[in-house]
């Protein structure tokens, strides 16, 4: 069951091209997006998350397309969403934070106060619930970043560079978070952490110079990096003998 | 290097912009002081005293974003002399200002005009350097706003002492006691904002 | 949408601006209690006349609030929310609007108990100035909105104050002109005058347009906008086009006379009858000190309850008593000096060139001076002509003041500096 299907896809800030001729489909699951730096993966996230309007191409998501008025709003109901840059009120406690979001996503009022404990509860926040927002840490602050994403039960999650800050503990508690929401949910994880993508992640997709490079299974990508690869671990000399394959290959 | 530096924490406290918005207001207040000063329901110069009072609020409002850095944890662990520049900081912006806004005033300077205009200066950047050392940077502008604004609007009908001293900005430059009150704040606020620098935004993290 | 409100209220910028509106409403009431003590016309009006400074911290505290989401980042996440974006903006401009409301409400709550206490008139529509004022708080926090949505700086906050502080400024000068109800700032017209129905419906109708429009502009809402805009437009050209505020009509019941039942008669209109005890206590002795000579008043009238038009010292029977700012908080009497000074119109010789000048001779104004003192019953200081007066027989000084006011109210000059010369 396809519940992201991207086709086409060309996105460009100004004059720079960012994202070209993309196309990914995307099932239930937990999949990580890899690519350098400036690759284009927080670009494809923001489209995704229906922020960024594209210049070309045809997005579907959860069954309707962004462009139409309804089926927008429709989509953005159950729809998660972490920036990478993630703003919030300092002075909302985290429970009136992520209860704030639950109203901006429509939930019915009668669901949200339930749907709120839950979420803070799954991201362990539950016992810094009424705290200000500008007295949590720096992981804290990322899951209640989390529990906002979560808080509507989405049937699609989009989390930029989510573990970026969690200590490793919280990485690992992170990763089974991950796992038990992507059962019928599409997560869609950007990171530069490939070790998350091996833990964590069912399908991974690289994506390099605007374009999808990769897509398959963590193993499938294992598979691809031969001895001569640089990294350290046998994921990071598949993903560089992506990259490195991508750059060869003529455009 | 020094001239390099100067120039590089100019521009890194939006120095441009405050310029631009220093002569921005300038004219303004010269257009609204002449204006008000033309009209036939006052007595010359004394219509001058929104000018007077306002002007030199408003100009003094754009300091507020400079008195911190993008990140003043940051700039604190460096080892240049930060009070030595506080201090100019504070200086160079109180005499730029009044130094643009008397010149609107030069016209019958005693009767509020340019001495009134440097002594609302002072004043205001007292109270602004004093609440961004209490208050930091971002909200800084918020007391000298809520008091110079106050005492416009309320301004006392009947002088007596008391007045004279709470109702500074609006008496004639010729009374000593709002002298001293501003001097006093001006003193006061940069000595503080020399000291202690503008308040850390969010102090747990 | 009330769970949001709430959080707002509590969390956003609305509880600041709850108390610097509660601040500035009682900075507003101690300054200028003469304005609106024992009046409930004048307390609405007071509040009309803070609008100065009422709307411009609305307006700050919209701007801040409103640029709180490009300012924290959190636009990003906003924008991929469901919920139209209108929404989230009314709960925020809702939330300073009511605590800011609610601010300043409270402080002018503190001087209605105060006023409650001795008015004497509760009617007089002064709750349509009130309500016009509160429905330009909320304009005024959607204008701030507005700003506030466009410029996410922090210093645009007080720049957007400042700058309507100075814009009704302006407009407060324009006091003659109908243009004038345009803002929210009272026009300065008396507790004892009718703002006419059509005037505040007119004035409300305007306010509500312009916040409408702001928020409509600030949420990008484009027909919303058009309409609220045209509606603004609509609404503004027959205030223009109408009469000014100037010359409003009094309002009967409010100058309706209450007099004293014994001694002199002072009559003082409904609105300030409050006052009356002490009143009576300042003019009374001054009355009774001038009761049977000829040509001298014998009543003393609230200055309200004269018709319009009638200039002061037409009716030499009665002394026009100017009670506007003579009221403290508690409902007492500000200045009884004050008040004996209105007895002034007396003395006056009535020496006025064509063109309405008063014209006097240094000598005239010295006699001037001495009736004036022997009226009021000014101590004497030795060897002065007001103590040769007062050393003649009681009969002969009334005779003095008599053919004194004989001779000031025809400006007989040497008439009046032979009387000086005593």
């Amino acid at each position: 069951m396809t519940t992201v299907s991207v086709e086409g896809l060309r996105v460009s800030y100004g004059k720079r091209v960012v994202l070209d001729g993309l196309d990914l489909e995307l099932g239930p699951g937990v999949h990580g997006l890899l690519g350098p730096n400036g690759a284009g993966k927080t670009t494809l996230t923001r489209v995704l998350a229906t922020v960024l309007r594209p210049d070309r191409g045809d997005v579907r998501l959860l069954g309707h397309r962004i462009d139409d008025h309804s089926g927008l709003r429709q989509a953005r109901r159950r729809l998660g969403y972490l920036p990478q840059t993630f703003g919030f009120y300092p002075r909302f406690t985290v429970r009136e934070f992520v209860e704030y979001f639950a109203w901006l996503k429509e939930m019915p009022p009668a669901r949200i106060p339930l749907a709120v404990d839950r979420a803070i509860e799954r991201v362990g926040l539950l016992d810094r619930a009424d705290d200000r927002m500008k007295q949590l840490s720096g992981g804290m602050l990322r899951r209640a970043g989390i529990a906002q994403a979560i808080v509507n039960d989405p049937r699609l999650l989009l989390l930029d560079e989510p573990t970026a800050g969690l200590d490793p503990e919280q990485r690992v508690q992170f990763r089974a978070l991950l796992r038990e929401v992507g059962l019928d949910v599409v997560v869609l994880v950007s990171t530069h952490l490939v070790e998350d993508v091996v833990a964590a992640c069912t399908r991974v997709s690289v994506v390099d110079g605007g374009r999808l490079v990769f897509t398959g299974l963590p193993d499938e990508l294992i598979g691809t990096g031969g001895d001569s690869d640089s990294g350290d671990s046998p994921i990071e000399r598949g993903y560089t003998a992506v990259l490195r394959g991508a750059r060869t290959a003529p455009r | 290097m020094s001239r390099r530096l100067l120039a590089l924490h100019l521009s890194a406290r939006g120095g441009p912009a405050f310029a631009a918005s220093l002569t921005v207001i300038t004219l303004l207040a010269w257009a609204g002081g002449s204006w008000l000063a033309s009209r036939p329901y006052f007595d010359g110069p004394a219509a001058r005293i929104p000018v007077v009072a306002l002007a030199p609020l408003l100009a003094v409002l754009l300091i507020g974003p400079t008195l911190n850095g993008a990140d003043e944890d940051l700039e604190r662990s460096t080892p240049l002399p930060w009070r030595t520049w506080r201090a100019g900081h504070i200086l160079l912006a109180a005499l730029a200002i009044a130094a643009a806004l008397s010149l609107t005033g030069l016209h019958k300077p005693h009767v509020f005009g340019a001495y009134a205009l440097i002594r609302n200066t002072l004043g205001c950047v007292g109270l602004l350097t004093g609440a961004a050392a209490l208050l930091g940077a971002r909200l800084a502008w918020l007391p000298a706003f809520i008091y110079i604004t106050a005492v416009y609007a309320a301004a006392p009908r009947h002088g007596n002492t008391a007045a004279t001293i709470w109702a500074w900005p609006v008496q004639p430059s010729s009374s000593g006691a709002s002298w001293t009150v501003a001097t006093g704040l001006f003193i006061l606020g940069t000595a503080s904002y020399m000291t202690y620098g503008s308040r850390p935004r969010d102090p747990v993290r | 949408m009330r769970r949001a409100l709430r959080v707002e209220v509590r969390r956003g910028t609305a509880p600041f601006a709850a108390l610097a509106m509660f601040g500035a409403g009682v900075w507003m009431l101690a300054v200028h209690p003469d304005d609106w003590g024992g009046r409930w016309a004048g307390l609405a009006n007071y509040l009309r006349m803070s609008m100065l400074i009422l709307c411009a911290l609305m307006i700050a505290a919209g701007a801040w609030q409103a640029g709180r989401e490009r300012r924290r980042d959190i636009d990003e996440l906003l924008a991929s929310a469901p919920r139209p974006g209108w929404q989230p903006l009314l709960v925020a401009w809702l939330a300073v609007a009511l605590a800011g409301t609610a601010g300043v409400l409270v402080a002018f709550a503190g001087a209605a108990v105060l006023v409650a206490r001795v008015a004497t008139y509760t009617g007089g529509g002064w709750w349509w100035t009130l309500a016009v004022g509160i429905l330009a708080l909320g304009a005024a926090a959607a204008l701030g909105v507005f700003v506030g949505r466009i410029f996410s700086l922090r210093v645009v906050a007080p720049i957007a104050g400042l700058a309507a502080y100075l814009g009704l400024g302006i407009a407060t000068y324009w006091a003659g002109r109908a243009a004038a109800w345009l803002s929210p700032v009272y026009g300065g017209w008396a507790a004892d005058r009718l703002v006419p129905v059509r005037v505040t419906a007119l004035q409300a109708a305007w306010l509500a347009a312009v916040a409408a429009l702001m928020l409509a502009a600030a949420a990008r809402l484009r027909r919303t906008a058009i309409l609220a805009g045209g509606l603004a437009i609509a609404v503004a050209v027959p205030i223009i086009t109408g009469p000014a505020a100037r010359r409003l009509p009094a309002d009967p019941a409010a100058v309706e006379l209450v007099c004293t039942a014994t001694g002199p008669q002072v009559c003082l209109s409904r609105i300030n009858a409050f006052l009356i005890d002490d009143v009576t206590a300042v003019a009374q002795p001054i009355l009774a000190h001038l009761d049977g000579i000829p040509g001298a008043p014998r009543r003393a009238v609230d200055q309200a309850a004269q018709p319009d038009g009638q200039p002061i010292g037409e009716n030499h029977e009665t002394v026009w008593l100017n009670l506007n700012y003579q009221s403290t908080a508690l409902g007492g009497l500000t200045s009884p000096d004050q008040l004996r000074a209105d007895f002034r119109q007396v003395t006056r010789p009535a020496c006025m060139d064509a063109s309405g000048r008063r014209e006097v001779d240094q000598q005239v104004y010295l006699t001037d001076a001495l009736a004036t003192a022997w009226m009021l019953d000014e101590p004497p200081t030795a060897d002065t002509p007001l103590a040769r007066l007062r050393a003649l027989p009681i009969p002969e000084q009334r005779a003095w003041f008599a053919a004194y006011l004989d001779a000031a109210g025809r400006c007989d000059g040497p008439s009046l500096i032979r009387l000086g010369q005593l």
